[in-house]
């Protein structure tokens, strides 16, 4: 009896049959990739460079929906509608703090997009010299190093302009103990912005193949790294600094190399405005994107990261029927419409950029449809037919009556509205030749320099008389002036008035919103020097210990 | 040799041809329900020697089956096998023999005519004609108690009285003696001396030493409880029509806090133990279903459930080691009933749901006040306009109430038939529940079906084993309320009700051709897709289905060592089917191009633990009981998951995966598993009843934890003290029936880690080049390979008393805790550049609380009244955090956990003299919130940021008082939350700041310098220069404290005269409202609610059931 208890014991416990303890233990993700073993070859170099383009496309931080708009909002350029994200009029009204945007995007999520750039950054420049593959030589890891470096540096120095020190990670955090960094100098973390662009513009090629074809180029790190050097010299002179004559030096060498590299790449002033900023050149002919980040039309993966081509809301018939216009929720000011010079001829490209009451905006196909005709003065109502010319009406944007005509694609060709493909541009060959008109400028080399800025104005569709400055301070304004209107609208604009150190004087003067309307003025409520840099994110402050708050916030 | 009868089948020890077999079994089968036939009895001719000195009984019968060739089958529970017999005889008949050797025992033989002997017991062949009647009540309220237990002496014959306290029993002759027993009674012997008809009084057993309470891995009588256990047992809330147990729970456990995550049908609860005690790991406790550790109690059909564990202080979780921090939740099912005739019990219940008074009372503005305040809110800092809109002339005669269109009476409808019986061999208990509930929302709908069976079966003496086995499939329709607004604005998760109170008033619900309500002028007007698009187009539907249970075998080794292997599983899965079609709405908005989506999304889990138990039980000497436990235990849970999506079906009627277009297809398929391994041990001591002692020890290994610490322990101890034992206490004190005092310290452990922490795994990303999308990778994601469980210590203090014949019962406890280690996130400061935040160890935190229990009940002459109340109060304060400010969080250090920070208020701002006289907040001007400048600086700014208030309650009580009389009964339960506070300010009041959405009435009182200047809210400003909404003041926090009447229920016995004639034992009806009321000065449409929620939240309905519960 006893033996037969045994045996019954012994099915029982074979049954409930256990397993090795260390097995059962020891798990390991089974569903994503991990560290060990990654890097190989030049497709996986690929994949982790090309990740250091991402953090800027978030839906909550998207470079181009969020941050861009920020940049034309916070400025002259361009009138928040009233309503909609805290973040958004808050940057309109210079009302932002420490916690701004926390909860949509706003300075919190930018500063994260960019440290996350930092990030993914120093993991493909770390990794991809350890890759397993003998046939991807140091030679051929350097030029994805150099992206990485690039974006790395793209990074710093939007870091550097708004918030001034931040701490400066040059290694792959890769321990939970190595997070913690204190403010570095912005003219240390510039010189290493620097660093990483003339490693750029050493190894980058001039010409990507195959899959990597869309990379930067040799002459976006040419062009980049002109465009620090002068950054850094502003920097100079903003923090008190000495060195700012010895940048400028550097910056218009590097620009003018950067010019002939640009031209060797085979990028040119293209001749047609209107075509060169319109997403039918992408990818066929346009010549004069340098840098920029790639969107893909109705993609799903990124698109919804796009936004550039959403109708403003308000507009109704027959607007959406022909194919809406402007981003959604910011306007273009009458003052920067009225920027733009108007003798001896309009500025044509005035009309490219942005759309006014009376402009013809296209013709209507569809029902017959009559909406209200509004405008400053008051309304009616218009009939539309089938195959009837439509000019762009005041209703369609009240906010200014004006609307954005630039990085823009229609969308009734688009599956979703978030989901343009149009290529948002960071450095353009006619900033190129901007940069090197300031660099020169700045040295004292006026006409040199004006030169350099009249080839932008001579573009045969644009065909502005050239200019000529008297001394430095006119040509300095007049360069000034030139990359307001050439570059409106692109994201430029609170750069450039924060190095300038302009921002004051431009953000206190009464800035005119309303197109046909004498008594709109922008209401921004800033104070200086406080707003001449953005608050440190709350969430920053809080965890970081080292961390200390620009003044006034 | 012998036969054995097993369950009908016989187990040839000899090769015996299998024709045989059948035969023999078939005439075995004819005898034994036909005993009388003697054909088949064997004629007495053969003569046997036999010499057998002090052998087994056992032995006997296989020596006679050796010298003769008789064989001998007997039932499997005859217990005389080990009785020593002696015999010596020569040439005697068989028949003698057995006469002889079987004199003593209660047993009868028959011997057939081909040489096999069947022994019986005495019970099994007796006839049971003689019908007896009665009724068992209490000795001393007179009350009538029902589910006593009626057994003939010496045999497994018996019955149970049913809820009127009745019985009926068969007995075999008129002398024979009833045991009658029941859990808190002593047990009568009653001699019947020919009486058919007896009134059965019982004692209460004052010692109440029967009274079993369900323990981690066991069970323990409540008088030798030494932790801190609270207990719900099916008597507490079968009179509540609930979906979900845990909803049962709400208010009958002190120190037990269930919050209902939602009004929506199924829903579930989330449950707080004793409060919160740490900031960033879950709260909740771990759930164990018939010993099954599974998290699916929605899946538990509540009528199943005979009592529920809560299991509070350290010493009674430490068993749970690595995951008892929030407690255990202890779900045993009913078993079989032995010594029954089967019991069938059908229960059901039909009801309507509405609104509850909260929400009733929760007003949204209607049009003209919206348009008005819309107006107002237009005008610009300076006072000029920023739009001017013909209100009358776009919207006369529009007033749409978003709300009534939604909603409709819900209805609630369950069933549930149950069978439960056996013997003292096999027992067992099934049953199958149906519930549907359609909510109250539109669109919204629960419905599930779950069927359990649970079984134990005693093969000898030696052996049993058994099953818990629950079989659950449910359904859920409609869209969630976890609300997702976001994404400027655009609505992604579609729910009704949030956006119901959104959606503007001014905006027609449909037009006159039936299509939806297009909008004019989307400055004044919502930017949504209508509520009742969503009801009517939109397809959310969940489905799960799953098995939960155990089987398991206890091997009696020895006397008092049991050895129980038992294997467990938890498999369910889960799938979602999404279909949000192309909405064609005139509103001018981009999204209406948005194309249809349908997605599909799947999720199963796979959860298997094998636990071996050693159990020790012993007493010796009378006074020293002792018992042990050792347990191995493995544990395995895998999940996978799988999503689709795609866009754009040709049409909306096409509502699948393969009608839509390939060019936009994204899937997911993600997987997780984690182990633990454990070794357990418990030890009890106590010395004569008086003096308990118990400790425990757990040892964790989790795959959670990371590589370097992989190995935790975590050990506990109590003591207890029975002063109502000792000779000085019974002499002096006899009103006190028991006495005991306890004290208890552990050490548990929580462990809420990600699956992998040691490992950094990769993220994918996607970016475009050359006009094609690539795939990318990066490590963003941190690791952390020293995470460990967080830890918690408690200490606990507690009382049990019971007074007046054990009438009037009270518990106190008091307790202590501190959590370190913590789990905690967000350590990482943006600029590292992480996508995640890593977890580890760090902050403390320190709780202290007391518990109050206190029930009474007695019966005077009809009436009968039973009380129960308790009370629970509990603070918390985080006492480290680890070096961080994490005051956005709501944690500082020296106060509790959650805390509020934000401005300090004095209302509005009505007149100049403040403005002049006191600092305020930047561009503040009348009609503002006057905030206060907490640090004297002269400047209103985030630096005046201050303790505004918590978020926890001060303490929770709860009440219940059931009143009887003769067949009627009343019970009312009530449930309450005191001193906390919420934040009212969000999604329906955003001051027209944001998109244009509607408003809640509070609005209405804003102040406005000529319109209502003594207005206590803000003014209305667009732009809110001075931030009345944008900073967190405690303008907007309300005392959320309420008390809720959660049930009443009013129940009538249907008198036997008619049952019986219905050939029912027993059929009572009743009614029954929940959530009749709730008193809050709150509000929102809900107070109960996890604060954060509470207006992204449906509404608890009321529900108005009527029952009926009948049994054969």
């Amino acid at each position: 009896m006893k033996l037969k208890y045994s045996f019954l014991s012994l099915i029982v416990l074979i049954w409930f049959n256990s397993c090795d303890e260390d097995e059962l233990l020891n798990k390991s993700p089974k569903d994503q990739a991990t560290q060990a073993g990654f890097f190989v070859d030049a497709a996986t170099a690929r994949q982790t460079v090309v990740s250091c383009f991402t953090p800027l496309l978030h839906y909550e931080t998207s470079y181009r929906a969020r941050f861009m708009h920020a940049l034309e909002i916070g400025t002259d350029n361009m009138k928040n509608r009233p309503t909609g994200q805290r973040w958004r009029i808050q940057m309109d009204l210079w009302t932002f703090d420490a916690t701004h945007g926390l909860e949509q995007g706003g300075m919190n999520t930018w500063w994260q997009m960019f440290y996350q750039v930092i990030n993914n950054s120093n993991y493909a420049i770390e990794g991809i010299p350890g890759s397993t593959d003998e046939n991807f030589t140091p030679d051929m890891q350097q030029s994805y190093i150099a992206v990485a470096r690039l974006m790395r540096a793209f990074a710093y120095m939007n870091l550097s302009i708004f918030w001034g020190d931040v701490p400066l990670h040059d290694k792959f955090i890769s321990g939970i103990s190595e997070v913690y960094k204190a403010r570095s100098p912005r003219s240390e973390v510039m010189d290493f912005a620097i660093g990483d662009l003339e490693f750029a513009m050493e190894h980058l090629p001039k010409v990507w193949t195959g899959a990597d074809m869309g990379l930067p180029t040799k002459a976006a790190g040419a062009g980049l790294l002109a465009k620090a050097l002068l950054w850094a010299a502003d920097f100079q002179l903003l923090d008190g600094e000495l060195d700012a004559v010895s940048y400028f030096t550097r910056a218009e060498a590097i620009a003018d190399e950067a010019i002939s590299i640009a031209d060797e790449c085979g990028f040119s002033m293209m001749d047609d405005f209107k075509h060169m900023m319109d997403v039918s050149s992408q990818h066929v002919d346009n010549t004069e994107f340098i840098l920029y980040l790639e969107f893909k039309e109705n993609s799903e993966a990124v698109g919804e990261l796009s936004n550039v081509g959403i109708v403003e809301r308000s507009c109704g018939e027959p607007q959406i029927s022909i194919y809406g216009a402007g981003w959604q929720a910011v306007f273009p000011t009458r003052d920067l419409f009225e920027s733009f010079e108007t003798t001896p001829k309009v500025d044509p490209r005035r009309g490219f950029s942005i759309w006014a009451p009376g402009d013809f905006y296209g013709i209507y196909h569809g029902e017959a449809t009559t909406y209200d005709l509004s405008t400053e003065a008051g309304g009616g109502t218009l009939t539309v037919q089938d195959g009837d010319s439509v000019n762009y009406d005041y209703g369609w944007s009240q906010m200014t009556n004006l609307n954005i005509k630039k990085i823009w694609e229609p969308v009734k060709e688009l599956n979703n509205g978030r989901e343009s493909g149009y290529d948002l541009p960071l450095l353009r060959y006619a900033e190129l030749l901007l940069l090197s008109a300031e660099a020169k400028i700045e040295n004292g080399k006026i006409n040199e320099g004006m030169a350099q800025l009249n080839r932008v104005r001579a573009r045969p569709s644009v065909d502005m008389p050239p200019l000529t400055a008297t001394d430095q301070t006119d040509a300095r304004n007049k360069l000034r002036h030139e990359r307001r209107v050439e570059l409106c609208l692109e994201g430029h604009r609170y750069h450039d008035l924060l190095r300038w150190d302009i921002v004051e004087e431009v953000m206190s003067r009464p800035i005119l919103t309303k197109y046909g309307n004498d008594l709109s003025f922008k209401g921004q409520l800033c104070t200086f020097p406080k707003n001449k840099k953005w608050p440190i994110p709350q969430e920053e402050m809080d965890a970081n210990p080292l961390m200390v708050q620009n003044p006034g916030y | 040799m012998k036969k054995k009868l097993n369950w009908g089948f016989f187990v040839p020890q000899r090769k015996i041809h299998k024709a045989i077999l059948v035969m023999k079994l078939a005439i075995f089968i004819v005898l034994f329900t036909t005993p009388n036939v003697s054909a088949f009895l064997y004629s007495q001719e053969d003569k046997i020697s036999l010499d057998i000195q002090k052998k087994s009984l056992e032995e006997a019968f296989t020596e006679i089956e050796n010298q003769t060739g008789f064989r001998f089958f007997f039932s499997d529970n005859y217990q005389d096998l080990d009785n020593v017999v002696s015999y010596t005889g020569k040439d005697v008949s068989i028949d003698s023999i057995l006469t002889q050797l079987l004199a003593d025992k209660e047993v009868t033989f028959k011997i057939l005519k081909n040489k096999i002997v069947v022994i019986t017991p005495n019970s099994a062949i007796s006839k049971q004609n003689i019908k007896v009647t009665g009724t068992v009540q209490d000795a001393k309220t007179n009350e009538l108690l029902p589910g006593v237990n009626i057994v003939i002496e010496g045999t497994s014959n018996g019955v149970v009285s049913d809820n009127s306290g009745k019985f009926e029993i068969n007995v075999p002759a008129a002398d024979v003696v009833l045991m009658v027993s029941s859990v808190g009674y002593v047990t009568e012997r009653i001699s019947l001396q020919g009486r058919t008809i007896l009134d059965i009084s019982l004692n209460p057993d004052i010692k109440q030493l029967d009274e079993i309470v369900v323990i981690g891995y066991g069970t323990q009588k409540k008088v030798n409880l030494t932790g801190s256990v609270a207990v719900v047992t099916s008597k507490n809330f079968e009179k509540e029509p609930v979906t979900d147990a845990l909803q049962a729970l709400q208010g009958k456990a002190a120190g037990v806090e269930i919050i209902s995550n939602s009004g929506q049908p199924g829903a579930g609860n989330s449950v707080r133990i004793r409060g919160i005690q740490s900031w960033s790991a879950g709260t909740e406790p771990v759930y164990v279903i018939d010993g099954v550790i599974s998290d699916n109690m929605n899946a538990v059909n509540p009528n199943d459930i005979e009592n529920i564990s809560v299991m509070k202080d350290a010493s009674s979780t430490a068993i749970y080691g690595a995951r008892g921090a929030n407690g255990v939740v202890l779900v045993t099912t009913k078993r079989g009933l032995k010594s029954a005739a089967p019991v069938i019990t059908f229960h059901t219940y039909q009801g309507f749901q509405t609104e509850s008074n909260l929400a009733k009372n929760f007003k949204m503005l209607n049009a003209a006040q919206y348009l008005k305040l819309m107006e107002e809110s237009w005008t610009g800092v300076d006072g000029n306009p920023f739009l001017t809109f013909d209100a009358d002339a776009a919207y006369a005669g529009i007033d749409t109430d978003w709300k009534e269109l939604i909603l409709r009476t819900g209805n609630q409808r369950y069933y549930d038939l149950s069978v439960a019986g056996g013997n003292d061999r096999a027992t067992y208990y099934s049953s199958i529940g149906y519930l549907t509930n359609r909510g109250m929302i539109k669109g919204q709908g629960q419905e599930r079906i779950t069927v359990r069976l649970n079984s134990d079966y005693k093969i000898n003496k030696f052996i049993e084993f058994g099953n818990s086995l629950n079989l659950h499939s449910s359904k859920y329709n409609g869209w969630p309320d976890i609300s997702g607004v976001g994404n400027d604005g655009i609505n992604v998760s579609p729910d009704p009700y949030t956006r119901a109170l959104e959606m503007t008033p001014v905006t027609r619900a449909y037009e006159a051709d039936g299509s939806y309500g297009g909008k004019k002028d989307v400055n004044i007007e919502h930017k949504f897709v209508p509520p009742q698009a969503y009801i009517n187009d939109c397809i959310n539907d969940n489905a799960e289905y799953g098995i939960t249970g155990n089987v398991y075998i206890k091997l009696k080794i020895l006397k008092g060592l049991s050895f129980t292997p038992r294997f467990s599983i938890d498999y369910n899965n889960y799938s979602n089917s999404q279909f949000i079609p192309k909405f064609i709405i005139d509103d001018g908005i981009s999204e209406n191009i948005d194309p249809n989506i349908v997605q599909k999304y799947n999720a199963s889990k796979f959860h298997w633990i094998t636990d071996y138990i050693l159990n020790y039980e012993n007493s010796f000497g009378g006074v020293h009981n002792v018992s042990a436990m050792l347990i191995y235990s493995q544990e395995e849970n895998k999940n996978e998951n799988l999503k689709s999506l795609r866009f754009n079906t040709l049409n909306n009627s096409l509502r699948y995966l393969d009608s839509a277009s390939p060019d936009f297809m994204t899937n997911a398929n993600g997987f997780t598993d984690w182990a633990f391994v454990s070794y357990v041990g418990r030890l009890n001591y106590n010395f004569a009843g008086k003096y308990l002692l118990e400790t425990s020890v757990r040892r964790d290994g989790s795959s959670r934890f990371g590589r370097n610490n992989q190995w935790a322990v975590f050990p506990s101890g109590s003591i207890a003290w029975r002063i109502s034992e000792e000779g000085f206490f019974k002499s002096v004190i006899n009103f006190v029936n028991n006495l005991k005092v306890r004290a208890s310290v552990g050490s548990v452990g929580f462990s809420g880690i990600a699956a992998y922490p040691s490992f950094s795994v990769l993220n994918t990303t996607v970016y475009t080049l050359n006009n094609a999308l690539v795939s990318g990778y990066t490590s963003s994601i941190p690791s952390n390979a020293d995470i460990k469980w967080e830890s918690r210590i408690n200490y606990n203090l507690g009382i049990d008393a019971s007074l007046l014949n054990s009438r009037l019962n009270l518990t106190a406890d008091l307790y202590r805790g501190r959590t370190t280690d913590m789990i905690i996130q967000t350590d990482i400061p943006s600029s590292a550049g992480k996508t995640e935040n890593a977890f580890i160890n760090g902050g403390e935190i320190e709780n202290r609380g007391m518990e109050f229990e206190l029930n009474f009940r007695e019966k005077r002459g009809d009436f009968s009244y039973e009380l129960i109340a308790n009370l629970a109060a509990s603070q918390n304060k985080v006492t480290n955090t680890n070096g961080q400010n994490r005051r956005t969080d709501g944690i500082e250090e020296g106060l509790p956990v959650f805390s509020l920070f934000g401005m300090k208020t004095h209302g509005i701002i009505k007149s100049d003299d403040v403005l002049n006289n006191y600092p305020h907040y930047p561009l503040a001007e009348r009609g503002d919130i006057w905030k206060e400048d907490v640090n004297g600086d002269g400047i209103v700014n985030a630096n005046d940021y201050t303790f505004i208030g918590k978020t926890y309650p001060d303490f929770t009580y709860g009440f219940s008082a059931t009143l009887g009389y003769r067949r009627v009964s009343l019970q009312c339960a009530l449930s309450g939350v005191q001193g906390y506070s919420m934040y009212t300010q969000g999604l329906t009041l955003s001051y027209f700041e944001s998109n244009p959405q509607n408003q809640d009435t509070r609005i209405l009182d804003r102040w406005h310098p000529t319109e209502n200047p003594d207005g206590n809210m803000p003014r209305i400003t667009k732009v809110d220069p001075s931030k009345n909404i944008g900073e967190i003041s405690d303008f907007w926090l309300d005392d959320a404290s309420f008390l809720r009447i959660n049930n009443i229920n009013i129940r009538y016995l249907i008198p036997e005269s008619i049952t019986n004639k219905l050939l029912m034992k027993n059929l009572e009806v009743y009614g029954s409202v929940r959530n009749l009321y709730t008193f809050t000065g709150f509000s929102g449409p809900e107070v109960d609610v996890t604060p954060g929620d509470i207006f992204a939240r449906i509404p608890q309905p009321r529900t108005w059931v009527l029952g009926l519960k009948v049994t054969f």
